[in-house]
């Protein structure tokens, strides 16, 4: 095409010369034509040769000036629009109204006796509680909070807001410089305000003060080309001068240094050669070009856990030096279990074994599959289907930055079996075969038995990206709910096991009599740790699950396991799961509530819902039913059967801090 | 050289007047035509003009609609005026018409190609054709001002 397009431009320059003979006669005419041509054509080369002798850009780009995502608007207006509407844009933001998803209209929050205040004043926003440094003081000092008299309250001006999508979480900037985090969180998916005791999964404990200094660990995944810059001063805590390039993740987190591209190409000449050459552009990366493990650092440096390897960094700017298109472990760390994360923190720079998850590990799972959100890429690098990058599965295989739903950012068609069709294709014509589950159901969906939702953070249970096969073995030794048993909760594992042996010809493992009698669902839920139990308290919210194990019994397990949790997050699963059962017959509950207040909406909550039922036993074998039909409770054998089960409870603290 | 009379350019400033009547009138319809054709566009919501994502081919074929039917303009004005006012030399006056000519089909043809194939914030190469004829424009306009300033200067008679 550009050789059709230069004898255009011959045609054309000939047509002028011919117009200057006619004008000027055959010897001025030719001669000025020909100069007139030359004089744009050797501006045209003059811009050619400027761009071909730019040397390739380094491989450290640390130095370069960052690039706001506006000026690579100029060019990219469809990307840069697809960009705004993704929760990556807002993952931070200055506290302004546009920003602003919370309610600050003269809101008040009571909680553990002490009254939240949030308020707006023209384009700022405040929020009054106790004062977060005087609870930091007495906690340094080891003195009891309710002996350390009147907790002093303090106006505090929110100025960053971390989140968009599931919470809004408000940032204090103090004189030091530290954005502090409050304990007040909005939870956007509810509409209301909660203590940040019940935002993550972990004992609550009565504290006010700040929660987290976002200068610290949350500066470096939540936003662009982050510098800590900590500023040291002996016997103080740190105070901070930290820079970004851009709030949020923008285009230079999955893009790299755009300086050199941008003033690349301001040049057309530039811009017309790269358009038509068809080569690499050397001045940015572009991920879908990339090696599959180069590509899948980009997400991985958010979505992998990391933490930082110290000895490659600035130790007096703390600048991240990594930026995409680089070897993401040259510069952070990806560990698999808490333990190992604890070696990297206790200055191991190589762990040549690492140590496999422990059981509170509140990161992954006993056989290693990640049970938070952030270790997306460690679930996917476990997988059979990734082979250590070298296979054609990358996250972009799923996912795409600007052609996709904001929501999980999944591209189209993915959500269904052609995701796995694309590389499986055999099963496209035997799929109820395998999935012995009518071709229609969820059950027949691929990612529902191969990527379950065995993932808590955000008050949500999330997909496993391990792509695995789902095994007994796993759950019976990591307390992992079993895949099958997320959507038939009324079944026991046992039963599983029968079906998986009978379907699929696995090896048995050994039971014990509850794990072959009892209800899987039920044994997690009286029986083992915050974690399991908040991954089954959230399957019970999940329409194909409740259309598979019916939805006249649930309510007789969630309102005894509301009884017992100590876990806010765990409760608030639970009541959501009614909620989703019962719709507005659930009522009220206040799962941060006084135990008085819950006790009595638990009361209530069981009267209203409890009576009405009258679920079979003969269709639920592994549930403790002891009416079966007509009037009477049904409930009694549950009681038993809970009150037995919570004896035997394993309820150590865990943290899931996502 | 010859030496030219005063007939000789009252006859050429004749034949200019028609050929820029012919051409002014002529690319009027061809871009009125052009207008139609992009309001056709709008009705029947095509994608290939209106979907965001072809934004830059809109915006090319809008400015070649209106350039073109700007610079029809350009012509028949000057069409209606060169018998009317200017002090031209043979030379001079083809010049002009031969810049004026190059300008209204460069710059609005230039614009079309331009929305052709757009790339990633750029017009389709096409687009080079419009510094072109701007360039021609601008100087077949300048030797219009030349004309004009020279004809006050001296008392050459009006036809």
């Amino acid at each position: 095409m550009l050789h059709g397009v230069g004898l255009f431009l011959l045609l054309l320059a000939v047509v002028f010369v011919l117009q200057m003979r006619s004008a000027l006669g055959a010897g001025r005419g030719i001669a000025l034509g020909l100069l007139a041509i030359l004089a744009p054509a050797g501006a045209w080369c003059a811009l050619e040769l400027t761009h071909r002798n730019e040397p390739p850009p380094p491989e450290d780009q640390t130095a370069s000036e960052p690039i706001s995502a506006q000026s690579c608007f100029k060019c990219h207006e469809s990307h840069y629009k697809s960009w705004q509407r993704t929760y990556h844009r807002t993952m931070t933001t200055e506290a302004a109204p546009e920003n602003i998803k919370a309610d600050f209209g003269n809101v008040l929050h009571h909680y553990q006796g002490v009254t939240s205040h949030m308020t707006q004043e023209g384009n700022r926003f405040f929020l009054e509680t106790i004062d977060p440094g005087w609870e930091e003081h007495i906690m340094r000092q080891g003195l009891p909070l309710d002996k350390a008299g009147p907790a002093p309250r303090r106006k505090l001006s929110v100025d960053r807001i971390v989140g968009s999508h599931w919470f809004q979480q408000l940032l204090h900037r103090d004189e030091k410089g530290r954005y502090l985090r409050l304990p007040m969180v909005y939870h956007i998916v509810e509409n209301r305000w909660i203590h940040v005791n019940g935002a993550f999964l972990g004992p609550s404990r009565h504290y006010f003060g700040q929660t987290a200094i976002w200068n610290e660990t949350c500066v470096f995944c939540h936003n662009t080309r982050p510098i800590k810059n900590p500023l040291i001063t002996p016997g103080q805590p740190p105070g901070y001068a930290t820079e970004v390039g851009e709030l949020g993740i923008s285009c230079e987190a999955c893009h790299g240094a755009g300086e050199r591209h941008v003033r690349a190409h301001q040049n057309p000449a530039r811009r017309l050669a790269q358009h038509y050459s068809g080569e690499a552009d050397l001045t940015i990366v572009n991920p879908a070009k990339l090696p599959v493990v180069r590509a899948d650092d980009i997400c991985a440096r958010c979505h992998g856990g990391t933490m930082p390897r110290h000895k490659e960094w600035n130790k007096k700017t703390y600048a991240d030096p990594y930026l995409a298109g680089r070897d993401l472990r040259r510069f952070w760390y990806l560990p698999y279990s808490e333990a190992e994360q604890k070696l990297h923190q206790d200055g191991a720079d190589v762990v040549a074994s690492p140590p496999p998850p422990g059981p509170l590990d509140g990161r992954f799972w006993g056989d290693g599959t990640p049970l938070t959100t952030a270790l997306e890429y460690q679930g996917m690098a476990m997988s059979a289907c990734y082979e250590n990058g070298h296979g054609k599965m990358s996250c972009l295989t799923c996912h795409s930055m600007h052609q996709s739903d904001p929501n999980h950012q999944v591209k189209a068609g993915m959500l269904t079996n052609a995701a796995c069709y694309s590389c499986h294709p055999g099963y496209r014509d035997k799929l109820v075969q395998h999935t012995h589950h009518a071709a229609d159901s969820a059950g027949s969906l691929c990612y529902n038995c191969h990527m379950p939702h065995q993932v808590y953070s955000l008050l949500e249970v999330h997909r496993s990206h391990r792509i695995s096969v789902p095994r007994v073995r796993d759950s019976v030794s990591s307390g992992k709910p079993h895949a099958c048993n997320l959507c038939h909760l009324d079944k026991s594992l046992g039963w599983t096991q029968e079906h998986l042996g009978k379907r699929y010809g696995t090896k048995p493992e050994v039971l014990s009599d509850d794990d072959r009698k009892i209800a899987s669902s039920l044994l997690h839920l009286a029986r083992n740790d915050a974690r399991s139990r908040s991954i089954v308290a959230g399957a019970f919210g999940w329409p194909p699950a409740q259309e598979a194990s019916g939805r006249d019994w649930p309510v007789l397990l969630l309102t005894r396991s509301l009884e017992h949790e100590r876990y806010e997050a765990v409760r608030y699963l639970l009541y959501r799961s009614i909620r989703s059962l019962h719709g507005t017959a659930a009522g009220d509950y206040n799962y941060q509530g006084t135990p008085t207040e819950r006790a009595n909406q638990i009361r209530r909550l069981r009267l209203r819902l409890e009576g009405p039922l009258q679920p079979d036993q003969e269709r639920y074998p592994y549930l403790p039913l002891t009416a079966t039909k007509g009037p009477g409770p049904p409930a009694l054998g549950f009681d038993e059967m809970f009150q037995r089960l919570l004896k035997t409870r394993n309820d150590p603290d865990v943290h899931i801090n996502e | 050289m010859s030496i030219s009379t005063n007939d000789d350019v009252q006859a050429l400033r004749r034949a200019m007047a028609r050929r820029h009547h012919l051409f002014g009138w002529g690319a009027l319809l061809l871009f009125l035509s052009l207008g139609g054709f992009l309001e056709c566009l709008h009705g029947f919501k095509l994608g290939y003009y209106l979907d965001p994502d072809n934004k830059m081919r809109r915006e090319m074929w809008t400015l070649a609609h209106a350039h073109g039917t700007l610079l029809a303009l350009v012509q028949i004005t000057f069409a209606a005026g060169v018998m009317q006012f200017g002090r031209w030399t043979p030379s001079r006056l083809k010049l002009a018409s031969f810049f004026l000519l190059d300008g209204a089909i460069l710059i609005p043809v230039g614009f079309f190609l331009g929305g052709l194939w757009p790339k990633e914030g750029d017009p389709w190469l096409g687009i080079l054709l419009v510094p072109l004829g701007a360039l021609l424009l601008f100087i077949g306009v300048a030797l219009i001002i030349v004309s004009v300033l020279q004809d006050s200067d001296s008392a050459e008679p009006r036809p």
